[in-house]
């Protein structure tokens, strides 16, 4: 594989031949992609977060279709880092394309435990540490959530995996300030950040006036299109928090993304037309959560300069009051 | 030929009302040759920049090879969606993938088989019944609904069947009752082999009960569970899950759309469907104190 030409993407020591990776956990095992592409054609293919036991993951339904984009609650099903390495890698790493293995984990010590099974396989290009679990020790909050946290279990990759071996951090969205968390991250040695991981949301039937999904709440991903459509109504102009944030992290990840997944559509046919300037993501998509207790959140919501809204400031309302009547309200 | 899927831009030819259905034809050359009865396909709906991102799965009630190749799919139009599908005209587009699923397996002999349905899920039977008479096996329909304008085919289960019989809820057509309150007579009446079953999970269950009383194999396809759950229909959003039971005693929660739909029935733990049985392979274990707290 060539990583001359003007695709060419490093991320740290990591030379890939184009920016286009899939998604983790948008990919499958490799095996239901490859039929509709060359997986070569991959910049990189990443792979669905692997745990260290399997798991069966959320029962159904596990996704909900709303005007604003899909949720889903998996509950991250998957084989276990034994079966993984036994019948997922080897056929993955035959492919012609660098392997990205995502991990997850309960604990820190659960990351810990699978960078090292990983040390001793041959051909990983890199690891992605998926911060956006709960920590069993922390009441089940989100390592993503806290500076600390993520920092811990990104330390952890770095310190069993191999020397060397690119690490990035894949943040969480929902939190109050992802600067300090992505600098956290850099700072316990990540070599670049995936930026983001899904958007928290909630649906209710409006018949049942149950959430639509068994785990109540679920993860908002869908076509920009759609959502910048509702965005555009509310005329939003703030600079994505996101997008400020890898560029003070010091190393922007300089590649795009696309999920395969659900869609199955290349990303052109949903792009929208202005997706230069396109607008932050609407609100009606997301369940804000109200801000964590102060002592959960670390960091002041109100550092200057910090591209994250303080709650209550002049951000537009949303289409929420315009929302049809019988529509799915978000979780407040 | 090949067996893998294919994704592409499909032509409408004709969408119809049929009895309370929709059928819609589409010029697919590339997964009519491919299609085995059993799969599906799997559809977008809404358009281009539509915000409704699941895909909608269908199986396949015929192919043929005019216009080098057409798929015909039934659906009810029960949501906005499958509204849209049928508000199509001819010459729109719609993006398609398929022949996707593993197919309904064939007996090797001329043997005799009994094809049960359920409301639209009854159209993939017939693609089934035309090969299962080719190989010279004997064919049987028992087609169900809650009444006469919902039960798909039952003519054409009357015109290309050794036998029909219809059941209704409301007598509106044949026999008043369930698909179940008959089964036992008419696998005792045509000496049935095997039984395939397509069409709303509680036929499904009672189908392979029936068949188990009996001593029966049964091929079932979960469809209907998969149009509920699914969202890619390809196997990569682990949407579809369904708790299986090995032949290894172990039970793995399985994926409607690649693994099914078509399963054998006995394998299939119905009493569970939409939960994770807790003894499946990778069930939340029972939390001790301190994991309890959190989640
Ligand atoms: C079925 C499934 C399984 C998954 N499993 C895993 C897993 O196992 N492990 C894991 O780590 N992750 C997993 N994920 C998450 C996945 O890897 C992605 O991180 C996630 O889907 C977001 O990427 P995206 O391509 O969908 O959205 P992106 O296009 O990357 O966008 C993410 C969000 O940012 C918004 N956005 C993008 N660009 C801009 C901009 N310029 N301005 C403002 N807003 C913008 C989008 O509207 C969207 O809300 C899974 C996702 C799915 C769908
Ligand atoms: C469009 C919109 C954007 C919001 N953005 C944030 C945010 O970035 N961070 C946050 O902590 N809360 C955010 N919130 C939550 C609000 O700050 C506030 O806590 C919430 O709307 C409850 O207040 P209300 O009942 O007066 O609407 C947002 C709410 C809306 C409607
Ligand atoms: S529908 Fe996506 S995995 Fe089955």
């Amino acid at each position: 594989m060539s990583t001359s030409g003007r695709v060419a993407t490093r991320i740290g020591t990591l030379e890939l031949a184009n920016p286009v990776m899939t998604a983790s956990g948008c990919g499958g095992t490799g095996r239901e992609l490859a039929p509709f592409f060359d997986l070569s054609r991959l910049g990189a293919f990443v792979t669905t977060s692997v745990m260290a036991q399997a798991r069966a993951g959320r029962p159904t339904p596990r996704v909900a279709e709303t005007p604003s984009g899909l949720l889903t609650a998996m509950g991250l099903p998957g084989p276990g880092i034994e079966t993984f390495l036994e019948h997922e890698l080897p056929w993955l790493l035959e492919q012609d394309v660098p392997i990205i293995v995502s991990v997850a984990g309960n604990s820190v010590e659960e990351y810990a435990d699978i960078a090292r099974r990983l040390r001793g396989v041959p051909g990983v290009a890199a690891i992605e540490v998926n911060v956006a679990c709960p920590n069993v020790a922390d009441r089940g909050l989100m390592f993503g959530r806290h500076p600390g946290a993520a920092a811990s279990v990104v330390r952890a990759v770095r310190t069993h995996s191999r020397p060397g071996l690119p690490v990035l951090a894949k943040l969480a969205p929902d939190v109050t300030d992802i600067v300090t968390i992505a600098l956290a991250c850099v700072d316990a040695g990540a070599d670049g950040l995936t930026l983001i991981n899904t958007l928290e949301g909630m649906a209710i039937d409006p018949e049942t006036l149950r959430p639509a999904l068994t785990g109540v709440s679920g993860a908002c991903r869908g076509p920009p299109s759609a959502r910048s459509r509702s965005a555009a109504s509310t005329r939003c102009t703030r600079p994505c928090p996101a997008r400020r944030s890898s560029a003070s992290a010091g190393s922007p990840p300089a590649w795009t993304r696309w999920s395969s997944s659900s869609r199955g559509r290349p990303p052109s046919r949903s792009a929208p037309p202005c997706s230069t300037t396109r607008p932050p993501r609407p609100a009606c998509c997301a369940s804000w959560r109200r801000p964590s207790p102060p002592a959960a959140s670390p960091t002041s919501p109100t550092r200057s300069g910090s591209p994250t809204n303080p709650p209550g400031t002049s951000r537009p309302r949303c289409a929420r009051s315009r929302r049809p009547p019988n529509r799915a309200r978000p979780e407040k | 030929m090949s067996d893998t899927p294919v994704q592409t831009s499909a032509t409408v030819l004709t969408v119809r009302q049929v009895q309370d259905y929709h059928a819609i034809t589409l010029v697919a050359a590339a997964i009519a040759e491919r299609f085995r009865p059993g799969q599906f396909v799997a559809l977008a709906v809404g358009g281009a920049h539509s915000g409704r991102l699941v895909r909608r799965c269908f199986g396949v009630y015929e192919v043929k090879s005019d216009y080098g190749g057409t798929v015909e799919l039934v659906f009810a139009d029960t949501e906005p969606g499958t509204a849209w599908l049928a508000g199509l005209r001819s010459r729109d587009q719609v993006d398609l993938v398929g022949p996707l699923g593993r197919p309904f397996r064939l007996p090797r002999d001329p043997v005799t088989c009994l094809l049960v349905g359920g409301g639209p899920g009854g159209a993939a039977l017939f693609a089934l019944a035309d090969t299962l008479l080719r190989r010279g096996c004997q064919v049987h329909f028992v087609l169900g609904g809650p009444n006469a304008r919902q039960v798909f085919g039952s003519r054409m289960a009357q015109r290309i069947g050794d036998s029909a019989t219809i059941t209704t809820e409301d007598g509106s057509a044949g026999e008043k009752g369930a698909v179940r309150d008959v089964l036992p007579r008419v696998i005792r009446e045509t000496g049935a082999d095997v039984v395939y079953g397509c069409g709303p999970t509680a036929l499904l269950r009672s189908v392979t009960q029936v068949a188990g009383e009996f001593g029966l194999p049964s091929q079932v396809s979960v469809e209907e569970f998969l149009q509920r759950t699914g969202a890619c229909g390809i196997g990569v959003c682990m949407t579809c899950m369904l708790p299986l039971h090995g032949e290894d005693g172990v039970t793995r929660m399985v994926r409607a759309c690649a693994d099914g739909p078509v399963l054998r029935g006995d394998r299939v733990r119905w009493g569970d469907l939409g939960t994770i049985p807790f003894d499946a392979l990778g069930a939340p274990r029972v939390l001790n104190v301190q994991e309890g707290a959190g989640k």
